[in-house]
């Protein structure tokens, strides 16, 4: 999968029915669910034994740069919007991307000891904000801060596209690092809120997906 | 404001991270839910400013946002100025950060009154500790407002002091020039501390002969079968007493809802081997802790106390020697009148007062009446003899206890529970219990009085005690009503007046007059408590005390709603509208505006009026019409203040310096420091203060140099502001030099300094005192010693305050003999309101002291945030009712709606709605008390013996609720 | 886990508890005043029998079964209770007299903390109830704990309080279906789990908890669970009066109860029947397991013994002549603290 160069201003980026997206279909993602036997504490695996983790089947990607910040659309079907918690039972939809913050960080168990895994996530009910992760293994998530990553989400008939962006160099410990021109790895995953997905309880792309960053010099207008 | 003040956000890692990362707006835009720590803004520019801003406080971790939470810049002491009664008082520590109160704990450091028995602390309720949350709340009263709609329109304009007392000060020379002195009518209510506001208020309307009401009665508090029995009503122990009691029975009272903080010595005297009897309709709170819980049908106790007493004469489970010292049981009464034996009788111009007894050896001869000391007598206590009269007559006489046992015998168990529904076997049980009991003691609140024949039933439950000798030991007794007090009130009013005034008027109505009588008194044995009696009495025929329930009746029109009594009360004679003329002409009883003048201004003094007049509805029909002005002071808004014409905002109880009344129960004498201020509220010392001041300069403006009083004497008005401040010594915000005067004057407090006290918070009282009220205690206060009341009497063999000079049960005086009520006695209550299945009761709430936290937030959400009535699961399925339901509660008066508890602790054929809820927490306005009609018993309207005179706070005609009748219906 | 050196603890004296929920309002006024904790009650006292807070909160699952993890449901807000509003200034200032009367704001309850208050159980005249405070339970064996899957609950090293650690807390809320007393609510604004602290800051100060030392019915003691000459290991281990509360859910509470005594029953024909209890004894056992039995026994002698004239240590203890007495050493005066300002 290609990051897309295009010459655009943030604003324009973090919108995802803004002219760039139009023009990019993405890719599809098939996404499963982290495995119960996963599940980081016997209450959650007994709580979710026989029941359906990764309500979420599949998420349509598209990345686009514009040589300093790389964003990410995605889009994927979720008939119920979660966007607020509106009660103790009640979740919010949420996204993530997922990028090796050192080789061989494991996908599957969200980075290991001093390979972490670095993690642009958005929820839903924190509207136009969103948070800059570190992680070293399941449950270990870290906020780095919330100011690096912006995303921008849209419910409508029944489908979420949100972006999720983030300068390519930053200067955070524990920050994947991207240079135009050159090939990532990225991991995708989806909480769906109606089905009280949290925590480890989400879909997830199988292992890192491959992604060329479009050099900055490379085609022009996408 | 509330909002703002209870609802502080606090600084956390995170908040900084987000604050210097995108600034304040993504923070609120976001709502990452970080907490923010802030000092608060005060209320407004009067509030106190800010002692000194802290710096945001360093942030390791989370812990500390709750670290921080537990810091404050002061402490101040003080308490809830409120009457809690029964369980009044409590110190708390009122925690004080950025000017603001923050919140309160408890002093807790009263001491064990000696080893035997556990301390009191810590002391305090649910109420207490959230008042630092009541006090910003919505409700408050931040402003003097005037009213600009229709009255109850809460259409209002916000004043300024100097507007608005000058106006109201303008009525008041209208009305006291024009009509008279008396029309100013003034109701005090629960937030009267016989501190400060007292002390201003009784200056204020001596100087202005204005009418105060004494709203005892009218409350339901006044105890009326105690005051016929003992001739005086404040008679309590320490709670601490009950450590000595081997049996202690609760009746008439719930206890752990109405004395919170005294309720421990119940549960640890039971640990301790006491044995704890509740008896009550319903399974209530108290009897959750009890060993027996004895049911009874509501207003039916009288049987079931006479079926005991029944039991305990037949058991002879009695004390012969306590029942001829301390009682009337071995007095003689005349078979043919039914009146007792009288030296009148004997003699020619014999006392009316003078009554006799038999003994074996002297014969028939006159009781004792200047000591209870028999010496060498030996009354009979069972008897029937012959003595012949003055005019040559013989009759017959025979002792009350003969009397007794022949009415007793009405009252075997069996009989009993046919009408009480008590089974047998507890009143057995009782019997047994108390009848071999070495300390019981009863545990009672103003609950009986509140019944239309709870005068009856306190007379019954007083035989029980009195049968079996259950007075002055420790750990024993019946009691009455507690209060204790400091005594210097008098004092301060008097102080106004310098040997220059002597011939002033005013001084000699309040000076002189009392002493010549003194000397007579002294001659005829009065004791000290009866001397100080007299005294109270002497209040009432000034008008400065003023019956206050036949103000309502008569000037209120509430007598209306005794229209139907005749159908009600199967036992009346005649119209209660004859009686009442029939007292009034007699002298019986009094009420001021006298019947045909009318009250024209009406002040309303830290009180409620329109919330707890049963039959309110009759007192905005007849008697606001008349008024030409409604001035509330409170600092809060209640059912009253919306139908006032000026509302003035009083300080709330942390925003003042004053002490406060407290009971025997917890024998300390309570006060506060200011700790903070709210808005233009004053505390009520100022705000009558500065109305006198008004007074005195519109007078001279207007050049009323004088005023005629309700006697015809001319009074000075020129030096009126003068006489208030005692030459300037008292100024407008000298709330403490009051305190200090109030304190350091009293004869009670063993020499305690106003400074001491301030510091303190607390001081245990060291004597009884003086007033008129607290001398029926009637015992010493000892340090290291538990309160038992009544020793002076059962010890000392002072006589008591009655007629007979004894524990009193058998009244001769015309309107007991008309109805019956010679004796203690059942009765069946009255259907008040008409013949409907169920009773309307209720009872102080475990959730508001009166109605002053009932509107609170907090306490809303621990009920069901609206009113509710309890019913039984029977009378719900019999009439489709759910709980959580909304149901029509009607009577012949009217009607109201209100959500149902469906319990399995009430009994079937009640309905239960705990007190004070505001009238305007119910849809429509329209509550309980708009189906009450509170008929007056006749009994009530009694005078002319020696104690059935009317007395401060007692023996006057009252108002009751209890038996109300009425239906439910599912809405 | 490891476990903690000392475990501070809490017994509950329901003999003495009167209902009268100043534990709750001083923890109210305390601690969970700030924006989305207003229907927060961390200390809350229900009437028993009674469905409690939250809502059926016996029959929503969580503790252990067995040892292993069981299954529970997340209360809500409306099982509870809300924080409700009301309009008291359109009652009092807005000019609509009668027509305004005072009620909450948006929706009827159906519940709240308190909302079968004396209402209890069996039939008139042998009705009964009795009340039951709860606060988290500081267990041993914290359930919440062991489902986090952020390790964001800490069980304190020193003194065994369970805390949620907000900083590390994302709001998850798999600790409050674990927990099986259901002490932990949610809080919307701050996104975080918050539940009873067991007063850590006073406790770090020597001063006993605001529950425990604002109790005007001397209910609470609190202590070093192992100090062998005070109040709890006295109760609890010596005299083996004070009990937990639903043992069976396998998370070691540490607060303890003594149970409930109830005045004698009626027979069918209307005797005293002193020979049943009046609060089944079969409900009893299913809240405090079959040591209630035991438990009620002892209470009953050393209660006849006291009423004998004799001495009883357990009953003097319960008494707690000395109120200070009530807290294991955790008895400062925390109106002497004097703070240094930041």
């Amino acid at each position: 999968m290609r990051a897309v160069y295009a010459k655009t201003e943030l604003e324009s980026l973090l919108d995802p029915e803004s002219g760039p997206w139009r023009a990019q279909a993405g890719e599809s993602i098939q996404l499963m669910g982290t495995p119960v036997g996963l599940q980081p504490t016997e209450a959650i695996r007994v709580a979710w034994m026989g029941k359906t983790i990764g309500a979420i089947g599949s998420v349509r990607v598209a990345a686009i740069h514009n040589g300093d910040v790389l964003a990410f659309r995605l889009d994927w079907e979720d008939p119920d919007e979660d966007a607020e918690v509106l009660d103790n039972d009640s979740f919010p939809d949420a996204a993530a991307i997922s990028l090796p913050a050192a080789e061989d960080a494991p996908m599957v168990l969200m980075g290991a000891a001093g390979k972490p895994v670095n993690v642009w996530y958005w929820r839903a009910d924190e509207a136009d904000s969103a948070r800059h992760l570190t992680a070293e293994g399941l449950g270990t998530s870290r906020t780095l801060d919330v100011k690096t990553v912006k995303a921008r989400g849209i419910w409508k008939e029944g489908r979420w596209q949100v972006v999720i962006a983030r300068e390519m160099n930053v200067n955070t410990p524990g920050a994947a690092q991207i240079t135009p021109g050159s090939e990532i790895g990225f991991g995708v995953a989806i909480w769906e809120g109606s089905h009280k997905e949290r925590a480890g309880i989400k879909a997830f792309s199988v292992d890192w997906k491959q992604l060329t960053i479009d050099p900055t010099n490379a085609g022009g207008k996408a | 404001m509330g909002q703002e003040l209870n609802t502080t956000k606090r600084v956390t890692r995170r908040t900084v991270l987000i604050a210097g990362a995108v600034g304040a707006a993504g923070v609120a835009g976001v709502s990452l839910g970080l907490r923010v720590l802030r000092p608060q803004a005060p209320p407004s520019a009067p509030a106190a400013a800010p002692v000194h801003t802290p710096a945001p406080p360093a942030y390791d971790d989370w812990r500390d946002v709750y670290r921080e939470r537990w810091r404050w810049d002061k402490v101040v002491r003080s308490s809830h100025f409120v009457n809690c009664w029964y369980q009044a008082h409590c110190a708390w520590n009122v925690y004080v950060k950025d000017g603001l109160v923050w919140r309160e704990e408890q002093v807790a450091e009263y001491t064990q009154t000696n080893s035997e028995v556990p301390d009191p602390n810590p002391r305090g309720c649910q109420k207490g500790a959230c008042f630092s949350e009541r006090m910003y709340d919505p409700g408050r009263v931040r402003y003097p407002l005037k009213r600009v709609g229709e009255r109850g329109a809460g259409k209002w304009k916000r004043m300024k002091w100097d507007e608005i007392l000058p106006e109201i000060a303008d009525k008041m020379l209208d009305t006291i020039t024009q009509e008279g002195s008396d029309r100013v009518v003034w109701d005090v209510g629960p937030l009267y501390t016989e501190g400060t506001m007292t002390a201003a208020h009784q200056r204020h309307l001596t100087l202005l002969d204005s009418t105060h009401l004494d709203q005892n009665s009218e409350i339901g508090d006044a105890h009326r079968g105690v005051a016929e029995t003992f001739g005086k009503i404040c008679f309590e122990r320490s709670a601490d007493d009950y450590m000595y009691s081997d049996l202690i029975v609760i009746w008439g009272s719930n206890p752990f809802y109405t004395q919170i903080p005294n309720s421990h010595f119940l549960t640890e005297a039971r640990y301790k081997g006491a044995r704890i009897i509740t008896i009550a309709p319903d399974f209530n709170a108290s009897s959750i802790h009890s060993d027996l819980h004895i049911p009874v049908k509501p207003g039916c106790d009288a049987a079931l106390a006479l079926a005991v007493a029944h039991e305990l004469v037949k058991n002879d489970w009695i004390d012969r020697d306590f029942l001829v010292e301390q009682t009337d049981l071995p007095l003689l009464v005349r078979e043919d009148t039914r009146l007792f034996l009288r030296e009148s009788d004997l003699k020619r111009r014999g006392s009316d007062e003078k009554l006799y007894l038999h003994d074996p050896k002297q014969g028939i001869v006159q009781a004792p009446r200047r000591s209870l000391a028999l010496g060498k007598l030996a009354p009979s206590l069972e008897g029937r003899f012959e003595t012949t009269l003055a005019n040559g007559e013989t009759v017959a006489v025979r002792t009350v206890f003969s009397l007794l046992k022949e009415r007793l015998a009405d009252y075997t168990p069996e009989k009993a529970a046919e009408l009480c529904g008590t089974p047998t076997s507890a009143i057995r049980e009782f019997a047994r219990l108390i009848g071999n009991a070495k300390a019981a003691a009863m545990v009672t609140s103003s609950n009986m009085d509140k019944y239309y024949h709870g005068n009856l039933m306190e007379r019954s439950q007083a035989l029980v005690f009195a049968l079996t000798g259950q007075f002055g030991k420790k750990g024993s007794g019946f009691v009455g009503f507690p209060w204790l007090d400091h005594d210097s009130i008098e004092h301060f009013v008097r102080s106004m007046f310098s040997v220059g005034d002597m011939m002033n008027p005013t001084a000699i109505k309040v000076i002189g007059g009392m002493l010549k009588d003194q000397v007579r008194m002294k001659l005829d044995g009065y004791t000290e408590e009866m001397m100080s009696h007299e005294m109270g009495r002497g209040l009432i025929k000034d008008g400065r005390m003023s019956c206050g329930s036949l103000f309502w009746y008569i000037h209120g029109g509430l007598i209306h709603a005794s229209d139907k009594l005749e159908e009600w009360d199967p036992y009346l004679k005649r119209p209660v509208k004859e009686v009442l003329q029939e007292s009034l002409d007699k002298g019986w009883q009094d009420v001021w505006p006298k019947p045909g003048t009318d009250p024209k201004i009406l002040f309303v003094l830290g009180s409620n009026p329109l919330r707890r007049i049963r039959a309110y509805p009759l007192v905005l029909e007849h008697l606001w019409p008349k008024l030409d002005a409604v001035v509330t002071l409170d600092w809060r808004m209640t059912s009253t203040t919306q139908f006032s014409d000026y509302v003035l905002p009083a300080a709330g109880w942390y925003e003042r310096d004053e002490i406060k009344w407290v009971s025997p129960l917890n024998p300390y004498i309570h006060s506060g420091e200011k700790a903070t201020s709210y808005y233009e509220a004053k505390s009520d010392w100022e705000i009558i203060s500065r109305l006198t001041e008004a007074i005195d300069i519109r007078a001279k403006e207007r050049g009323i140099k004088s005023y005629t009083d309700r006697r015809g004497d001319v009074r000075p008005l020129d030096n009126l502001y003068e006489k208030f401040s005692g030459g300037g010594e008292f100024g407008h915000t000298d709330d403490s030099k009051v305190c200090e005067a109030l304190i350091e004057n009293s004869s009670n407090l063993g020499g305690l300094k106003w400074k001491d006290l301030k510091k303190k918070g607390f001081s245990r009282f060291e004597k009884i005192g003086k007033g008129a009220v607290t001398v029926g205690i009637a015992t010493e206060i000892e340090p290291g010693q538990t309160i038992t009341p009544l020793t002076f009497h059962v010890f000392d063999k002072q006589p008591y305050p009655t007629l007979s000079r004894r524990m009193q049960f058998y009244i001769d005086q015309e309107l007991y003999l008309e109805m019956a009520e010679e004796l203690p006695t059942h009765k069946d209550p009255p259907l008040a309101g008409g013949d409907y299945p169920l009773m309307l009761t209720g009872g102080h709430t475990r959730w508001s002291i009166h109605s002053n936290w009932r509107d609170d937030k907090l306490m809303l959400q621990q009920q069901r945030g609206e009113p509710a009535a309890f019913i039984s699961v029977g009378d719900a399925e019999r009439r489709g009712i759910r709980d959580g339901g909304d149901v029509r509660v009607y009577n012949d008066i009217d009607e109201f709606e209100i959500q149902v508890k469906v319990s399995n602790a009430v009994r079937d054929g009640q309905i239960i709605i705990y007190h004070a809820w505001e009238n305007f927490q119910f849809r429509k306005g329209k509550g309980f008390q708009n189906l009450i009609p509170t008929p007056l018993n006749p009994v009530e309207l009694a005078g002319g013996q020696f104690h059935l005179r009317p007395m401060l706070i007692a023996m006057q005609p009252g108002c009751t609720d209890r038996d109300t009748r009425v239906e439910i219906e599912a809405l | 886990m490891e476990a903690s050196k000392r475990q501070l603890a809490m017994v509950m004296d329901l003999n003495k508890c009167i209902g009268c929920q100043t534990c709750t309002i001083a923890c109210k006024r305390l601690w969970t005043r700030d924006e989305g904790m207003e229907y927060m009650w961390w200390n809350t006292v229900n009437t028993q029998p009674g469905r409690g807070t939250p809502r059926d909160w016996e029959k929503s699952g969580g503790g252990f079964e067995n040892g292993v993890a069981k299954p529970g449901q997340l209360p809500t807000r409306s099982e509870f209770g809300e924080a409700w509003e009301y309009n008291h200034k359109d009652v009092f200032y807005g000019g609509k007299g009668k027509k305004a009367h005072l009620e909450i704001q948006g929706e009827k309850p159906e519940w709240g903390p308190n909302w079968d208050e004396d209402q209890g159980g069996g039939e008139y005249p042998n009705s009964y109830y009795f009340y039951l405070p709860r606060i988290c339970n500081h267990c041993t064996h914290p359930a919440c704990l062991e489902a986090c899957p952020r390790k964001a609950i800490e069980k304190n090293a020193e003194n065994g309080i369970v805390t949620v650690n907000e900083d590390s807390c994302r709001g998850y809320r798999f600790c409050m279906e674990a927990c099986p007393y259901k002490k932990i609510y949610f809080n919307q604004a701050a996104k975080v789990a918050q539940k009873c602290i067991f007063c850590f800051p006073r406790i770090e100060q020597g001063v006993a908890n605001a529950c425990a030392r604002q109790c005007p019915g001397r209910v609470r003691f609190v202590g070093y669970r192992d100090d062998k000459n005070a109040p709890i290991y006295k109760l609890v281990d010596k005299w083996k009066v004070a009990i937990p509360l639903h043992p069976e859910y396998g998370t070691e509470p540490n607060v303890f109860y003594v149970p409930p005594l109830a005045p004698a029953a009626f027979d069918e024909n209307g005797e005293i029947d002193e020979s049943r209890s009046r609060i089944p004894m079969e409900y009893l056992e299913s809240l405090f397991g079959p040591a209630v039995n035991e438990s009620l026994a002892i209470l009953k002698t050393e209660m006849d013994k006291s009423r004998n004239g004799e001495k009883s240590e357990l009953i003097d203890l319960l008494i707690a002549y000395k109120w200070k007495d009530m807290f294991g050493g955790f008895d400062k005066d925390p109106a002497t603290i004097e703070w240094v300002k930041s």
